[in-house]
C-alpha cells in the first residue's frame, strides 16, 4: 500500500509551491515574466507513468484532488486548476497505452501536459474576467518561462522518483 | 457491458462539467473563505506553510545578507548622522502628541478618523499563481482580522484582506487591485485634491489615481495618502508618490500614476489595520458574525 505515500509527497509539494518563487534570483523575478510552479502536476504525471497499472487511476485522482486544493488555497476561483489538471492528466492516461516508458517520452508528455494546462488556465481566466491579456503576450511572458521552469523541475526529480515509483509498483504487485 | 461503460464515462463527464461550472459560479459570487470547510483547509495548509516559510526565507536571505555586508560600513556612517536628527524629531513628536491630546480633551473629541489598532502579522506564503497577487498571513478571525481591513508595512500600504479564516487570512496586494477594490485617497498637505485609486498598471508598475476635483494642482512628486472617506481604511495610510500626471481620455479629469511606497515583491512583516472609528462595512460584518455565533450557541 505504497499509494498512501503519494498524497503525502503531493501535500509537501503543495506547501513548498508557495515558496517556489523565492528560490529564483531577484534579477530574474524583476522583469515581467511569470514563472508558475506546477510541481503537483509534474509529480502526478510521474505517478501516472511509473506507478499506475493499466486499471488504476492514482495519478489522475491525486492530480485532480490536489488541483482542487491549489484552487482553494492559492486562488480566488474554485474549479479552474481542478479542470485543467484533470483534463491534461486524462489526456496522458489515454496516450499512455500507446507509448513506451522512457525518459524522452516522459519529457515530451511533460511538455504536452504543461502547455495544455497553461492554455486551459488562460482560456478560463479570460472567460471569467480574471485577466485581460493578449495571446502573444501570454505566450511570451507566461507560457514559455513557465514551461521551461517546470521541465527543469521534471529533469531534477526524474532520476530519483521514476526509480522509486517503479520500485513501489513492483512491491504492490508482489503483495497481490 | 461495453455500452454501459461508455455511458458511465459520459455520465462522469457531464457531472464533472456541471460540478465545475457550479464551483466557478459559487466562488465568483461568494467570498470562498466564508465557508467553514474552506477555512479548515486553508488553516491546515497555512499551519504547514507557517513552519516552512521562515526557514526557507532564512536560507535564501543568507545569500542576500552576504551581498549586503559589503555595504554595511557606508550605510552605518549615513545612519549615524540621521540618528542625530531622529532624536530631536522624536522629542518634537512627543511634545506635539501631548499637546494634541490636551487639545482634544478640551474639545471632547476623542475619536479620530486616523486612529487605528494595528495587529502584527507575518506573511506565511505567496500564491504561486501570479495572476492572483495574493499573500497569506498568520492571523485570522480569532485575532480580530476581518475581510476588507487594510494591510500595511512600515513603508506604506500594501493591500487589503479579502478572505479571513480562523487562523490565517488572504491578502490582496495593491498590484492586483482593480475597479472592484478602490481606495479613497487625498494628497498629503493639500485637502483640495482627492480622488480614487482605480487599479494597477502592471506594465509600468504604478497605481492609477483618478482625481475627482479639478484643482489643477496635482503635480509630480506629491505624496498620496488614504483619506478614510471610503469607510473602511483609516486616514493617513501612505500609498505612494505621483510619478506622472495626464488628462484622461475625455479630457475632463486628471489621472495620475502613483508608485507604491512599499515594496510589493518582498513582504515579510505586516500590520493589519483595524480602524477605531465606526466603519459601516467592518462593524456590520463583525455584528453579523457575532449574531451568527450566538445563533449557533443557542
Amino acid at each position: 500500500m505504497k499509494s498512501l505515500y503519494l498524497p503525502l509527497i503531493l501535500f509537501i509539494l503543495l506547501v513548498f509551491e508557495s515558496t517556489a518563487v523565492r528560490f529564483l534570483p531577484e534579477s530574474i523575478m524583476s522583469n515581467n515574466l511569470f514563472y508558475i510552479p506546477h510541481w503537483i502536476l509534474i509529480f502526478s504525471l510521474l505517478i501516472l507513468l511509473f506507478y499506475d497499472q493499466a486499471h488504476t487511476y492514482h495519478g489522475l485522482i491525486n492530480g485532480i484532488v490536489f488541483g482542487l486544493l491549489v484552487d482553494l488555497v492559492y486562488t480566488d476561483l474554485l474549479g479552474i486548476y481542478f479542470l485543467a489538471y484533470g483534463v491534461s492528466l486524462y489526456l496522458v492516461h489515454l496516450f499512455k497505452k500507446v507509448l513506451q516508458q522512457n525518459f524522452f517520452v516522459t519529457l515530451l508528455l511533460g511538455l504536452v501536459v504543461i502547455v495544455s494546462v497553461e492554455f486551459i488556465l488562460f482560456t478560463l481566466y479570460t472567460i471569467v474576467g480574471q485577466i485581460d491579456m493578449a495571446m502573444n503576450e501570454f505566450i511570451q511572458d507566461r507560457l514559455i518561462p513557465t514551461t521551461l521552469i517546470n521541465l527543469l523541475f521534471l529533469l531534477i526529480i526524474y532520476p530519483f522518483f521514476s526509480k522509486l515509483l517503479l520500485k513501489w509498483q513492483e512491491q504492490d504487485l508482489q503483495i497481490k | 457491458m461495453p455500452s454501459f461503460f461508455r455511458r458511465r464515462k459520459l455520465i462522469v463527464l457531464f457531472t464533472s462539467i456541471i460540478l465545475i461550472v457550479v464551483l466557478i459560479g459559487y466562488s465568483m459570487r461568494a467570498d470562498e473563505q466564508s465557508n467553514i470547510g474552506a477555512q479548515f483547509v486553508s488553516d491546515t495548509v497555512g499551519f504547514f506553510q507557517n513552519i516552512v516559510y521562515q526557514p526557507v526565507n532564512l536560507v535564501i536571505g543568507f545569500f542576500d545578507n552576504v551581498k549586503d555586508i559589503r555595504d554595511v560600513y557606508n550605510q552605518n556612517e549615513v545612519l549615524k548622522e540621521e540618528l542625530q536628527d531622529y532624536k530631536t524629531l522624536a522629542f518634537q513628536v512627543n511634545e506635539l502628541k501631548k499637546e494634541n491630546e490636551e487639545l482634544r480633551s478640551i474639545v471632547n473629541f476623542d475619536e479620530m478618523i486616523s486612529d487605528y489598532t494595528p495587529i502584527k502579522a507575518t506573511v506565511i506564503s505567496r500564491s504561486p499563481e501570479q495572476w492572483f497577487d495574493q499573500v497569506k498571513i498568520n492571523k485570522g478571525r480569532k485575532h480580530g482580522v476581518e475581510p476588507n481591513m487594510a494591510i500595511s508595512t512600515a513603508d506604506g500600504m500594501v493591500g487589503k484582506v479579502i478572505g479571513a479564516s480562523q487562523l490565517t487570512s488572504t491578502v490582496q496586494l495593491l498590484s492586483g487591485f482593480d475597479v472592484d477594490n478602490r481606495i479613497s485617497v487625498v494628497v498629503d498637505n493639500n485637502e483640495d485634491i482627492f480622488g480614487l485609486i482605480e487599479g494597477y498598471d502592471s506594465e509600468s508598475k504604478t497605481l492609477l489615481f483618478r482625481e475627482m476635483t479639478d484643482s489643477g494642482e496635482l503635480e509630480v512628486g506629491q505624496t498620496v495618502i488614504s483619506s478614510g472617506m471610503g469607510g473602511v481604511f483609516p486616514r493617513g495610510l501612505l500609498i505612494g508618490e505621483v510619478t506622472s500626471v495626464e488628462l484622461d481620455q475625455y479630457g475632463l479629469t486628471r489621472t495620475a500614476r502613483i508608485k507604491p511606497a512599499a515594496d510589493l515583491l518582498n513582504i515579510n512583516h505586516v500590520m493589519v489595520i483595524d480602524r477605531d472609528i465606526y466603519s459601516p462595512v467592518l462593524d456590520q460584518q463583525s455584528e453579523q458574525n457575532q449574531a451568527q455565533l450566538e445563533e449557533e450557541e443557542e
